[in-house]
């Protein structure tokens, strides 16, 4: 067998955009659905009982299902309900619904992590909880939310190519695509698998950086 | 209310107050009022409900029972009158809990301006008093990890003195101490009481307790067993409890 890689060449246009849009998804439902897991996180640790059992299920729901089934209960059987997505809207809302979920445990285990007299300390100082949170808690967290969020992160980049069965136009659909018209599944998938891992290399890389720079206090008491 | 009370109102009034931890029973009907000025030594056995009760004072615990009355303010649940007396409350904790990514000085200046509103300058211009005063200028600006125990204590006491309370509450501030270090943090303690600070510090520290206390609560299973001047408490206890405590103390 021999790798043509004129076909890789020909291609790398409909390779591009695939990989453009794979990014810009995950870009876009990443961090909102970071955000909308702490708000489950809180939800679930200070909500009372009935709130706390809806983020508890909203989080175990997610968890327990397969990405892919809840790509298709997203776009195939919410429009019995009434519920009518565009590939593009269904791919958003279920990354970030799916990206809630794994980052509200994260973020639960996070604060959890923390001893309990931080809190009392910024009571005790008359501050109220969201400032403790936002002053106390969460810069103290960063140090370990960053790098399972990366794991998170890049399982997600991966998860994202489910989407080429609902024709969301992304990398691995690109490449199905491009298998179509050449014929040439070692080539184009050997791309598309470097492509992916260069990919998460770089989130690994970019985050690496970003946890240095964000703990000055565990490096400078390295230095002295 | 009257309008024109006659005498001060006590900086805490603790009237009838009960406490339970699910079935656990931890505060039984304690009465305890601290006048201004008056400082208070709390010791008692493990378990005894010391720490609940201070915590009480402050609402890091909710009472159950009973009254409690910070300087004519009554607590309940309202969440903005449980935040004014906080910040009328400094609080020390056996283990500092100071904030540990930020440095001494940010850990000082973090209450004052986002609770009293300060400008960083003046916020920072407080701190720095405040840390001088504890005697530890030179260490504003490392992190508490790289401080010794001691010096984190006293950090934690600046940082609690920066909200300009007008009473402190101290649990086991030195237990967690090396013997050598304890006496800069009880040093810092006694400076405090002669300025004429309001405290109620939980202590096993007798020699402390014996110098600056107007009254020494001897508290056992959830009650207050014995309070008397500290003269009276260690050299002619009522309670045989609080004899065969401070007997164990001794040894
Ligand atoms: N959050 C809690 N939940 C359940 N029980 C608790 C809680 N806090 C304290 N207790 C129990 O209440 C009792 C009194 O506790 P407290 O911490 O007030 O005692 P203490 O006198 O401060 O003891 P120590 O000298 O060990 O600090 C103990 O038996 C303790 O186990
Ligand atoms: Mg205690």
């Amino acid at each position: 067998m021999q790798f043509d890689l004129a076909i890789i060449l020909d291609n790398w246009q409909s390779l591009a955009a695939g990989l453009a849009r794979t990014i810009g998804i995950c870009a876009i439902s990443l961090p909102v659905g970071f955000l909308l897991g702490v708000a489950i996180a809180l939800l679930r640790m200070h909500g009372g009982r009935l709130l706390g059992a809806f983020a508890g299920a909203y989080v175990e729901l997610f968890r327990n299902i397969p990405f892919l089934i809840q790509v298709f209960l997203l776009f195939f059987v919410a429009p019995a309900y009434g519920l009518r997505l565009s590939p593009l809207m269904a791919a958003f809302v279920a990354m970030s619904a799916y990206t809630s979920a794994y980052a509200a445990e994260i973020m639960r285990g996070a604060l959890l992590s923390i001893p309990a007299g931080q809190t009392e300390a910024g009571y005790a100082l008359g501050l109220g909880y969201p400032t403790i949170l936002r002053r106390v808690l969460l810069p103290q967290v960063l140090g370990y939310i960053l790098p399972t969020s990366t794991n998170l992160t890049i399982s997600l980049v991966k998860e994202s190519a489910i989407l080429s069965t609902i024709t969301v136009p992304e990398l691995t659909y690109a490449a199905q695509n491009i298998v179509g018209r050449t014929y040439s599944p070692v080539e184009v998938f050997t791309a598309i698998a470097l492509i992916y891992w260069g990919l998460t290399a770089l989130i690994s890389a970019l985050t690496k950086r970003l946890e240095i720079r964000l703990q000055p206090h565990l490096i400078s008491r390295r230095d002295n | 209310m009257n309008d024109m009370p006659e005498t001060e109102p006590a900086a805490v009034e603790i009237t009838g107050l009960n406490k339970w931890y699910g079935d656990y029973h931890a505060l039984r009907d304690i009465q305890l009022s601290v006048a201004p000025g008056e400082r208070i030594v709390i010791c008692g056995p493990s378990g005894s409900g010391k720490s609940s009760l201070i915590r009480c004072i402050n609402r890091l615990e909710r009472h159950d029972k009973g009254s409690i009355t910070v300087e004519g303010l009554e607590l309940t649940d309202d969440k903005k009158r449980i935040r004014t007396i906080r910040r009328e409350i400094g609080m020390v904790f056996q283990h500092f809990n100071l904030f540990p990514h930020m440095t001494i000085l940010e850990n000082c200046m973090l209450a004052p301006m986002s609770a009293r509103k300060l400008t960083r300058p003046k916020a920072e211009e407080l701190a720095r008093r405040f840390l001088g005063r504890v005697h530890i200028p030179e260490q504003a600006d490392k992190y508490p990890g790289q401080l010794s125990g001691g010096q984190q204590q006293r950090a934690a006491i600046a940082r609690a003195l920066c909200m300009s309370p007008r009473i402190m509450l101290f649990d086991e501030p030195t237990s967690a101490l090396d013997p050598e270090i304890i006496k800069e943090v009880l040093d810092t303690m006694i400076e405090l009481a002669n300025d004429g600070m309001t405290m109620l510090c939980v202590t096993h520290e007798m020699g402390f307790a014996r110098q600056i206390a107007d009254r020494v609560v001897f508290m056992d299973h959830g009650r207050i067993v014995e309070t008397a001047p500290p003269g009276d408490f260690f050299t002619n206890p009522r309670q045989d409890r609080t004899r065969l405590f401070l007997r164990q103390l001794l040894h």
